[in-house]
C-alpha cells in the first residue's frame, strides 16, 4: 500500500430539477458535473491541498472522500478498502478513522447542546468509553487545543464563543479520535486574519503528532502553502496541475494555475508577472468543449478546443493536463 | 410570589422579547392563563348549576346572574365558566393528536426523503387540500358526536400542518454542518434525529399556538353544529347555537357572552403565536 | 488640508442595543485626497463598515452618529437634512456593497436599473439615458446587450461590475466599495480591481474597505488600520506596510499568509475586545506584549509621527 486515501475515475453529477414545462417538451435531464473524472492518492502523514475557486468542485470531492456524498462513478480506497461498496453498517464502523472540520464555525456546532458534550460525543457514540472518562479525555484536549480553562469552557454554549473558540472546539471534536485522514473544508476562511495562523498551527501539530492524513480544501494559496506538501489545482470538476507545494507556487505550469497564483495580493514582492485572464468559471452544467479551460486561457490553441488535454508529467511528481506541454 | 417568578428563566425569555411582540406575548398569556386558571376552578367560581334552571328565563345580566339567563332559566355566566373546560379538553386532546403524528412524520419525511417523503406528501397534501372545516364536519359526522371525536376529527385536520412545517425546518437542519458533523462521526439516525429535533422545537410551539387559536374556532363551530357535546353539557360553540335564534328579539347575551370567549381564547393563543414567530425569525437573522 | 475632499473629524458612531452601547467607532479622524485610494483594514467588529455608512450617513439603527463631524467637498454632512444627504449620495458618494445581490431589484433587467438612475438624477431623457446605461456597460466591460438581462442571469463578478456601473453612473467624486470582492474568487477580485483603478484613473477618490491586508496593500496609496472603533495607525501604504509601528499593524502583517515570501505567519494572541465597556486605555493595551503601565488607564492620542503618517500608540509618544 502506497497511499492512505486513493481515489480513481470520481465523478458527482448533480441532477437539474427539470420544470413542468421542460417535461412537456421533453428535454433531456441536465446535470451538473460538479466533479468530472478526479484521481487524487493522499499518502501516509500527508497534507494535500486541494485548490480551486468556488465551483471548482474542490468541496464536493472532500464530501465524497469523506463519505457525506455518493461518487456517481469512480472508486474510493481507504487504507484499501473500498469505500464506495461498503454497506451502511460497515462505513460507520471505519467512520471514526475519518473526521471533517467544516468550514463554518458558527454552523458546525448544535446551538443547544453544550460544547464539552459535542466533543465527548464521538467517543460515547463509538462505545469507546463511559462518561466519565470521556469528560475527562475532553477536558485533556480542549486544554490541548488552546482552551483555557478547560472546565469552564466544557460547561459553555456555541454562541458564548467566539469564532476562533468555536473552530477550536470543531478541532478538537475531530482530533478526539485520533483519526487517520482529516478533511478540512476551509478552516480558516471565516476565521480573523490575526486568528489563522495560531488555528493552522494546530492542525499541523496534530498532523505531526498522530501522523494523519489530510486534505485541505481551500481557495486561498497562500494558506495551502503554510501547511500543505503537495497542492493540487481543480479547475470546473477537473485536476489541471499537481505538485510539490513549492513548485507549483513558484513554477506553475498550467495557465490557470498561472492566472490563478499571480491573482493573489501579495504585501511583499510578486515574483510571478500577473497573468491576466478573461471572464468567469463557466456553468458546470455547459461545459466547454475539449480543455476546460479554453474559454479563458490566453495561449488556446485549435487541439484544446476539440480535444482534452492528456495528463503530462513535466517532472518527478509535478503534472499537468495541457496541450502546451505535449510534445505530440 | 411576583419576585420569586421574575427570577424564573421564564421571566427573562418573556423579558427578552423585543417590543411590540413582548405585550403581544404578555396579553396573550395573560388570556390563555386566566381562562384555563377559570376551567380548572370552574366549581368554585361558578355561582349556580349550569345544566338547570335556576331561575327566569330570558333574564338579562344582573348582580345575581352576572351574564343573564338563557330561554330555559339556566345562568349564563355559570354555563360560560363550566363551558371552558370542553373547549379545552377538545383543543388539547386534538393538539396532542396532530402533534404525535405530524411531527415525527415530518421528521421521518424530511430527513430520510425518497419514496417515503413522496407518499407522505402526497396524502397530507390531500387531506390539506379539502377545506379544513368541511373535512372536520364528515369526520365527526361519521364518528359520532361527542367532546373525544370531535377532537379527532379536528386532530386530521391540523396533522399536514405540523407535517409541511417540521418537514421543511427538518429539510433545512439536516443540511447544516453540526449535522453533517453528526454523521461524520458514525452517529446513529436516531441520535440524528434527536438533535434535529432538538433545533426545530421553536417552530413546532409556533405552529403549536398558532393551529390552536384556529383549532378553537373549528371547535366551536363543530358543537354550533351540534357535533361535539350534546345539550344540556356547557359548551361555548353549543351555547352560541342555542342563543342565536333569540339575538335578534334582542336577548343579545345569550350567544354574546360565549361568543366573545371564543374570540378572547383564540385571540390569545394567535397572539403568543405571532409574538413567539416574530421572536424566533428574528433569533434566527442574529 | 483643506484642499481634502473628505475629512473626517472625532466621527462616534454608537449602538445603543438592548445589551449595552457598543461604541463600533469611537473618534476616529481621516482625511482622504482627490484621486486618492485610501484603504481602511480592519477585521471583523473593528467598525470599518460602520465608518463607511457614517460618512453617507446611512447607519442602519439601532446606530446612531453622536459626535464628530464629516466634511465632504467643504460641506459639514451632519448639518445637511435628509433630503440634502440624497443629493451627495450616489450623485458624489457612490457604493459598491459587498454582497451584489442585495443592491441590485432581481426583478429589473440592469439596463432598467442603470438608466433609472441616469434619468433621475440627471434629468435627461428615457432613450439618452438608455444609450448611456450602453455606454456605463462596456465601460465595465459588458456586452451591451446584457442591458436586457436580469440580475440572475449574470455571474457573480458581472454583477458587482453591474453595481459598480450604477455607482459610477453619474461620476462621484468618491467611490467607497465596501469588501466589495470578498464573495468573489481571486481571479475576478483582480478583474475588479482593475476596474475599479480604472475609475479612479478618471478622477475618483476610492475608499476600500477590507479585512485583507494584502489587498489594500497593493491597491491603496494610503491605508488605515482600525481596531476595535478607533483607527490606530494610518499613513502611506508601503511604509505602513514594510514597517509598521503600531503593535497591532505589526501583528496583522505578520499574521498575513504571503504566497512569495518564506517567512512563518504567527497570530496575535487573545481576542478583540467587547466593545460594550471598552478599557479607557488603549483598546489593543490586553493583547500588547510591549504594553506599558499608562496603556491600561489612558488611551493614546493620534499623533503625527513622520511626514503624513498617524499613529495611536504610547510607545511612540514622548511624555
Amino acid at each position: 500500500m502506497k497511499a492512505l486515501v486513493i481515489a480513481k475515475g470520481l465523478k458527482k453529477y448533480f441532477p437539474v430539477r427539470r420544470t413542468i414545462t421542460d417535461v412537456m417538451l421533453m428535454k433531456g435531464r441536465l446535470y451538473v458535473r460538479a466533479v468530472d473524472g478526479v484521481n487524487l492518492e493522499i499518502g501516509f502523514g500527508e497534507t494535500l491541498a486541494l485548490v480551486g475557486e468556488s465551483g471548482s468542485g474542490k468541496t464536493t470531492t472532500g464530501r465524497m472522500l469523506i463519505g457525506l456524498e455518493k461518487p456517481t462513478e469512480g472508486s474510493i480506497l481507504f487504507e484499501g478498502i473500498e469505500l464506495t461498496k461498503l454497506s451502511k453498517r460497515a462505513l460507520k464502523k471505519i467512520r471514526p478513522h475519518m473526521q471533517m472540520i467544516f468550514q463554518d464555525p458558527y454552523a458546525s456546532l448544535d446551538p443547544r447542546v453544550k460544547v464539552g458534550d459535542q466533543v465527548a460525543q464521538p467517543l460515547i457514540i463509538n462505545g469507546l468509553c463511559n462518561a466519565d472518562e470521556a469528560k475527562e479525555k475532553v477536558l485533556e484536549v480542549l486544554e490541548r487545543v488552546g482552551l483555557t480553562p478547560p472546565s469552564e469552557i466544557y460547561e459553555r454554549y456555541p454562541h458564548q464563543l467566539s469564532g476562533g473558540q468555536r473552530q477550536r472546539i470543531v478541532i478538537a471534536r475531530a482530533m478526539i479520535m485520533r483519526p487517520k485522514f482529516v478533511v478540512a473544508d476551509e478552516p480558516v476562511s471565516m476565521i480573523d486574519v490575526s486568528l489563522r495562523a495560531s488555528i493552522l498551527e494546530l492542525l499541523k501539530e496534530f498532523k505531526r503528532e498522530y501522523g494523519l492524513s489530510m486534505l485541505f480544501i481551500t481557495h486561498d494559496l497562500a494558506v495551502a502553502k503554510l501547511v500543505a506538501d503537495r497542492v493540487t489545482v481543480m479547475y470546473l470538476g477537473k485536476i489541471v496541475e499537481e505538485g510539490a507545494v513549492g513548485e507549483v507556487i513558484h513554477s506553475p505550469l498550467h495557465p490557470y494555475t498561472k492566472a490563478l497564483i499571480s491573482s493573489v495580493p501579495t504585501i511583499g514582492n510578486r515574483i510571478l508577472e500577473k497573468l491576466k485572464v478573461v471572464g468567469e468559471i463557466p456553468n458546470p452544467i455547459n461545459i466547454p468543449s475539449g480543455c476546460r479551460f479554453h474559454t479563458r486561457c490566453p495561449f488556446v490553441m485549435n487541439k484544446c478546443r476539440s480535444d482534452e488535454a492528456p495528463w503530462i508529467n513535466v517532472s518527478k511528481g509535478h503534472g499537468v493536463s495541457c496541450w502546451l506541454y505535449s510534445t505530440k | 410570589m411576583m419576585t420569586l417568578f421574575l427570577s424564573t428563566p421564564i421571566s427573562a425569555f418573556i423579558r427578552s422579547f423585543p417590543q411590540p411582540a413582548k405585550s403581544m406575548l404578555i396579553l396573550g398569556l395573560v388570556i390563555v392563563i386566566s381562562i384555563v386558571v377559570m376551567a380548572i376552578l370552574a366549581p368554585y367560581i361558578a355561582p349556580h348549576d349550569p345544566a338547570s334552571r335556576v331561575y327566569i328565563e330570558l333574564q338579562p345580566p344582573s348582580r345575581n346572574y352576572l351574564m343573564g339567563t338563557n330561554h330555559v332559566g339556566m345562568d349564563v355566566f355559570s354555563r360560560v365558566v363550566w363551558g371552558s373546560r370542553v373547549v379545552l379538553f377538545v383543543v388539547a386532546v386534538s393538539a396532542a393528536i396532530s402533534m404525535a403524528f405530524g411531527v415525527p412524520l415530518g421528521l421521518i419525511s424530511g430527513y430520510y426523503g425518497g419514496l417515503v417523503d413522496r407518499v407522505l406528501s402526497i396524502i397530507m397534501d390531500s387531506i390539506y387540500a379539502f377545506p379544513s372545516l368541511i373535512l372536520a364536519i364528515a369526520v365527526a359526522a361519521v364518528l359520532g358526536p361527542s367532546p373525544l371525536n370531535a377532537a379527532i376529527s379536528i386532530a386530521v385536520i391540523y396533522v399536514p400542518t405540523y407535517y409541511r412545517m417540521v418537514r421543511g425546518e427538518t429539510l433545512k437542519v439536516k443540511q447544516m454542518p453540526f449535522i453533517e458533523a453528526l454523521i461524520v462521526l458514525g452517529c446513529s439516525d436516531a441520535t440524528i434525529l434527536k438533535s434535529i429535533f432538538r433545533n426545530i422545537t421553536q417552530t413546532v410551539l409556533v405552529v403549536f399556538s398558532l393551529s390552536v387559536a384556529d383549532a378553537i374556532l373549528t371547535e366551536a363551530a363543530l358543537s354550533f353544529l351540534g357535533l361535539s357535546v350534546t345539550w344540556p353539557t356547557p359548551d361555548w360553540g353549543l351555547d352560541l347555537r342555542s342563543g342565536q335564534p333569540h339575538l335578534l328579539n334582542g336577548y343579545w347575551w345569550i350567544a354574546m357572552c360565549p361568543g366573545l370567549m371564543i374570540i378572547a381564547l383564540s385571540l390569545g393563543f394567535a397572539l403568543i403565536g405571532e409574538a413567539l414567530s416574530d421572536y424566533f425569525s428574528i433569533a434566527a437573522k442574529v | 488640508m483643506s484642499n481634502a475632499l473628505l475629512e473626517v473629524v472625532n466621527l462616534k458612531v454608537y449602538f445603543y442595543t438592548l445589551s449595552g452601547v457598543v461604541r463600533a467607532v469611537d473618534d476616529v479622524s481621516l482625511s482622504v485626497l482627490p484621486g486618492e485610494w485610501i484603504g481602511i483594514v480592519g477585521e471583523s467588529g473593528s467598525g470599518k463598515s460602520t465608518l463607511a455608512y457614517a460618512i453617507a450617513k446611512i447607519v442602519p439603527p439601532p446606530g446612531r452618529i453622536v459626535g464628530g463631524k464629516v466634511k465632504f467637498m467643504n460641506r459639514d454632512l451632519m448639518e445637511l437634512n435628509e433630503e440634502a444627504m440624497r443629493g451627495i449620495r450616489g450623485r458624489h458618494i457612490g457604493f459598491v456593497f459587498q454582497d451584489p445581490l442585495t443592491s441590485l431589484d432581481p426583478l429589473r433587467t440592469v439596463g432598467d436599473q442603470l438608466a433609472e438612475v441616469i434619468q433621475v438624477h440627471l434629468g435627461v431623457g428615457r432613450e439618452e439615458a438608455i444609450r448611456e446605461a450602453g455606454e456605463l456597460l462596456e465601460l465595465v466591460n459588458i456586452p451591451r446587450d446584457r442591458l436586457n438581462y436580469y440580475p440572475h442571469q449574470l455571474s457573480g463578478g458581472q454583477r458587482q461590475r453591474i453595481v459598480i456601473a450604477i455607482s459610477i453612473a453619474l461620476r462621484p467624486e468618491l467611490l467607497i466599495a465596501d469588501e466589495p470582492t470578498t464573495a468573489l474568487d481571486v481571479i475576478v477580485q483582480d478583474q475588479i480591481m482593475d476596474l475599479l483603478k480604472e475609475v479612479q484613473m478618471k478622477g475618483a477618490s476610492i475608499m476600500l474597505i477590507t479585512h485583507d491586508v494584502a489587498l489594500a496593500a497593493e491597491m491603496a496609496n494610503r491605508i488605515a488600520i482600525m481596531y476595535a472603533g478607533e483607527i490606530v495607525e494610518y499613513g502611506d501604504t508601503r511604509s505602513i506596510i514594510n514597517a509598521p509601528l503600531h503593535p497591532y499593524t505589526a501583528g496583522l502583517v505578520n499574521s498575513v499568509p504571503d504566497l512569495w515570501s518564506a517567512k512563518t505567519i504567527k497570530s496575535i494572541p487573545g481576542f478583540p475586545p467587547d466593545l460594550r465597556n471598552p478599557s479607557p486605555g488603549c483598546r489593543f493595551h490586553p493583547r500588547c506584549r510591549q504594553a506599558l503601565s499608562i496603556c491600561i488607564n489612558e488611551r493614546p492620542p493620534m499623533t503625527i509621527v513622520e511626514h503624513d503618517r498617524c499613529i495611536a500608540c504610547w510607545l511612540y509618544l514622548k511624555r
